[in-house]
């Protein structure tokens, strides 16, 4: 296998259990939300979801989840229209039906995906050397020409938007 | 009795009888203790002066805190954050983004350009858009001076003098203390209250709109912080790692609740957004754990 396959398969394997880790997440809705056809609020109005249905996230896209419904309803909510159950919510009994009719495994321990073993590092209490650590720190600064090519690997483009105020 | 008792002492003294209306021979202590705090108001610092506070803050803070062992981890999160810095207000500004082995879920910064994020919280975000939006959060603190306000809030309210003069007097204490003594200097302790307390909720709320501008401005998908709110707000808040998290942030559906309308009003403007978890999963898989 050439060496490039290997990296390749490595990010498709942890793509997938990032996806079916965070698909099977149960959500509240805390507002009654129209649920939308597509992730558009122009789009074909399903029906309403009330404050405090449970639903399950199938899938984020911009400010959109995809959500199924206990009523078995897939449609479209605002993002913000919803809150992640607490692992103790997600033993009610709809929660756990809609859980269950998934074929997506439920999430390990809230986890998703990025560090491995990060968790089991203890808080380092004891005193460190801090202007020695400082000084490593200064020498992970990239060079702006550095930067600009990693934006452009990552296909960033710049936006120019106006300020949006925010109050004080 | 260390130098810093002392002064403890003598400011918690000069505290109580600060507005009290205490009379000592015929002097209205309380006046002039007011008239004193006065002179420590210096005002603005020169971006000079910031960076400086900020370095000795962040040096108080790395001296609590051990760098995650992985120099391809630390140089990836300095691309993203060096990529959204050149996107705020203070592009200018020597910028730092440093990854702590922590495995409690935690961001924050210090004044001048410094960027903390922990493994922790590195654990709990599924792509780069959600990592820049942790970073721009942070980095609106930053351009919003917000620490460095705290800090000289904090030096006035004690009568502890100018928050240069202490971040540098510690600093001159470093060099000669021992360092096996466990001594920390009263701008140690001043840093380490702040970063324990956090800052106002107001400050929180701004960084938040601020951080989804810059965000969209840099090209990410500028729901990447509210996706990392909402994951973090599923977690039991007696989760031992997500302690600090919520002692020093407002709650969760309060920041998502003010940040809607910012979000609602950049779904009308921006154009193109990128998620990359790819990448991010490529940088952030496998680090070297430093076994210390």
């Amino acid at each position: 296998m050439s060496t490039l396959l290997v990296p390749a398969f490595v990010v498709f394997f942890f793509s997938l259990f990032s996806l079916s880790c965070w698909a099977a997440q149960a959500a509240i809705v805390v507002r009654d939300s129209p649920l939308y056809v597509d992730a558009n609020q122009r789009s074909t109005q399903l029906g309403e979801l009330s404050k405090d249905a449970q639903v399950i996230l199938l899938l984020r896209q911009g400010g959109w989840y995809k959500v199924e419904s206990v009523d078995k309803q897939v449609g479209w909510l605002r993002m913000l229209s919803v809150r992640f159950a607490r692992e103790a919510e997600t033993h009610s009994e709809s929660l756990a039906k809609l859980l269950g009719s998934s074929n997506l495994a439920a999430p390990a321990s809230g986890v998703a995906s990025g560090v491995r073993g990060a968790t089991s590092q203890a808080l380092a209490d004891d005193e460190q050397d801090g202007e020695a650590q400082l000084q490593q720190v200064d020498s992970y600064v990239p060079s702006l020409e550095r930067v600009s090519q990693f934006a452009a690997e990552g296909e960033l483009s710049s936006q120019s938007l106006p300020v949006i105020q925010v109050e004080d | 009795m260390s130098q810093t008792f002392k002064i403890g002492v003598l400011a918690s003294f000069l505290c109580l009888f600060n507005g009290c209306g205490v009379t000592v021979q015929g002097i209205d202590l309380g006046r002039v203790v007011g008239a004193g705090s006065k002179v420590f108001d210096i005002g603005e610092k020169s971006q000079e002066q910031e960076i400086d506070i900020g370095r000795d803050t962040a040096e108080a803070l790395l001296s609590r805190s051990m760098l995650a062992a992985d120099d391809q981890l630390q140089q990836y999160v300095n691309r993203v954050g060096y990529w959204l810095a050149q996107h705020s207000e203070r592009p200018d500004l020597p910028w730092r983004f440093v990854v702590l082995n922590n495995s409690a879920a935690n961001a924050f910064a210090a004044p001048g350009g410094y960027v903390f994020i922990t493994t922790g919280m590195l654990a709990r975000v599924y792509n780069e858009a959600e990592l820049a939006g942790v970073l721009a959060h942070e980095i609106a603190h930053v351009t919003q001076k917000h620490h460095l306000a705290a800090l000289q809030g904090q030096s006035r309210k004690g009568l502890l003098g100018d928050v240069l003069v202490l971040a540098q007097q510690g600093h001159k204490r470093d060099d000669e203390r021992s360092r096996s003594s466990g001594a920390t200097t009263h701008f140690d302790d001043m840093v380490l209250d702040l970063y324990g307390r956090g800052l106002n909720r107001e400050d929180e709320y701004r960084a938040d709109a601020l951080g989804a501008q810059i965000v969209a401005r840099a090209g990410y998908d500028h729901y990447g912080f509210t996706s990392v709110l909402q994951a973090l707000g599923g977690r039991d808040k007696g989760e031992a790692d997500m302690t600090l998290f919520l002692k020093t942030h407002p709650p969760i559906d309060d920041r998502l609740q003010q940040l809607e309308a910012v979000l609602l009003l950049l779904d009308e403007r921006v154009i193109s957004s990128r998620i990359l978890a790819g990448r991010y999963i490529r940088h952030s898989r496998a680090p070297v754990i430093h076994e210390s």
